[in-house]
């Protein structure tokens, strides 16, 4: 292992031994996850979806819903990962001292959040792992897995592209958790995460058609609950994600340089 | 002895109204330690970024080890050991040594490697017996000890260092200049220490920079004693 991948994974080590310097660190995750599991399969039974074209609706409302709430939480996980964990390196004052050593600004960029990018999609298998206890039905094939695990290739590096692109925005403003926050609900209201987008009104579909999130999560159900390959949208969402990730770290690596024109880089 | 390590030529570097360097022109050999001395806001820290590719200049140019700096910054960080103002430049919840693994890994040394030079390290700085307690359980004095050996982990031809016994008792402070001196000797290291502390300025240079408004005012050369470079300080317009 070289390259990006060691050094994602030496910020994954640190992370780890800090998050292991706190009691309980991930039981409390798996709590979490069983509670928020509880709470939608009480409210899904109040939801109608007799009238939705949408296929994957077919394996009921909590499944359906459980698979978008299993994907924002990477998403939202990446999201927020790149700008909060500059901030918070800005904050500590330990910024500064990551960009004395010799590791690109683009490669610790894509590092530095490693740990919560992980954690929101171990979230994400931990919820949908979960799911069937709390009557969750999966009509996954072994093709229709295949296709899922695209797709979550495609969503993760997508909203990993927009939350080094929200970070560029920290390094040069300070401040970027309401551009993530944004985002955040944008996905979550817009992409189909907790109703199908045929149900949105014409405009807003529209907008919704044409995010790429909305293409992954879709082709994610497709896969997972009716053991379909939607590879259009597959390829939509990895294609999208492919274009997106080193456009995202140009525009962050030069929103360092200007930082270090401006002498702001260890300001927060 | 002769090699030159730091070479700055006609740097300038202007944020908004204020000109932090203007014109700058300097040479640092191997194994010389150059002290810069000047009030707030004189360029000192500025000219320590610029040296280390934090800040980019304006204009002039930037040799590090024989790198330019605004060319190659990353063989410039490669050569470069920095000890930084800010003791909030650690993970507080790791302990010494996993921090300095951690910036070992960054500085592109393999697992065993970084830790075994974080083992020499802390043994060179005396942390060895509390290379594994919590950062936050350091003393201001060890924190100190830890990032110079932090600025070791690559044996950099070149240390910057902005006000490395800030928040030092005399003693720590004399053992950490001792030691930063005997190092530049014995490896060849250039030294650029940035200080606000004359006496230490006058005992640890073999020249001293006096910095006023971005520009350097007076080059001392082994200065007398701390009385002498505040004469020179006072001068300075």
């Amino acid at each position: 292992m070289s390259g990006p991948a060691a050094l994602a994974w030496v910020f994954i080590r640190r992370d780890l031994g800090i998050a292991r310097s706190y009691r309980f660190p991930f039981a409390l995750q798996l709590v979490t996850s069983a509670g928020i599991l509880l709470v939608v399969n009480r409210v899904s039974g109040l939801v109608d979806t007799g009238r939705s074209s949408d296929a994957a609706l077919r394996a009921g409302y909590f499944t359906y819903v459980l698979v978008g709430m299993a994907v924002l939480q990477f998403v939202n996980a990446a999201l927020m990962a790149f700008t909060h964990k500059l901030r918070e390196e800005q904050i500590t004052g330990t910024f500064e001292a990551l960009l004395t050593t010799p590791a690109s600004p683009a490669a610790l960029a894509l590092s530095m959040a490693a740990y919560e990018v992980l954690q929101g999609v171990i979230g994400c298998f931990v919820l949908l792992g979960l799911g069937p206890a709390f009557g969750a039905n999966y009509e996954a094939s072994v093709s229709g897995l295949l296709a899922s695990a695209a797709a979550l290739v495609g969503l993760v590096a997508m909203a990993a592209a927009v939350g080094i692109a929200v970070s560029a925005f920290t390094v040069v403003f300070k401040r970027g958790s309401t551009v993530a926050g944004l985002v955040s609900a944008v996905v979550a209201l817009v992409a189909g995460v907790y109703f199908p987008i045929a149900e949105l009104p014409g405009s807003v579909r529209w907008i919704a058609e044409a995010i790429p999130f909305t293409w992954g999560i879709s082709a994610l159900r497709s896969g997972l609950l009716l053991g379909d390959v939607d590879g259009l949208r597959i390829l939509g969402t990895l294609g999208a994600a492919v274009l997106a990730l080193p456009l995202a770290l140009v525009v962050f690596r030069r929103s360092v340089d200007r930082a270090r024109r401006q002498g702001t880089l260890g300001q927060y | 002895m002769d090699e030159t390590r730091v070479r700055v030529v006609d740097v300038s570097k202007r944020f908004g109204t204020v000109q932090a360097l203007d014109r700058v022109s300097l040479e640092v050999a191997a194994g010389e330690v150059v002290v810069m001395i000047g009030v707030n806001g004189a360029g000192k820290s500025t000219l320590l970024r610029v040296l280390g590719t934090r800040v980019l200049p304006d204009g002039g140019e930037v040799q590090v080890a024989g790198f330019d700096a605004l060319r190659d910054p990353r063989e410039v960080r490669r050569r470069t050991g920095v000890v930084l103002s800010d003791e909030r430049s650690w993970y507080w919840r790791l302990s010494g040594r996993q921090n300095l693994e951690f910036f070992g890994r960054l500085s592109e040394l393999p697992r065993a490697l970084a830790r075994a030079r974080a083992d020499e390290l802390l043994d060179l700085v005396q942390l060895s017996d509390a290379g594994d307690r919590r950062f936050d359980g350091y003393s201001s004095g060890m924190r100190s000890r830890l990032s110079l050996a932090r600025a070791l982990l690559l044996n950099p031809p070149v240390l910057l260092l902005d006000e490395p016994s800030r928040a030092l008792d005399p003693a720590v402070s004399r053992e950490l200049r001792e030691a930063v001196v005997d190092l530049a000797k014995r490896s060849g290291s250039a030294v650029l220490w940035v200080t606000h502390d004359l006496h230490e300025a006058a005992t640890l240079g073999d020249r001293v920079v006096v910095l006023d408004a971005g520009r350097i005012r007076r080059v001392e050369t082994r200065p007398d004693s701390a009385e002498a470079l505040e004469q020179l300080l006072d001068a300075a317009p």
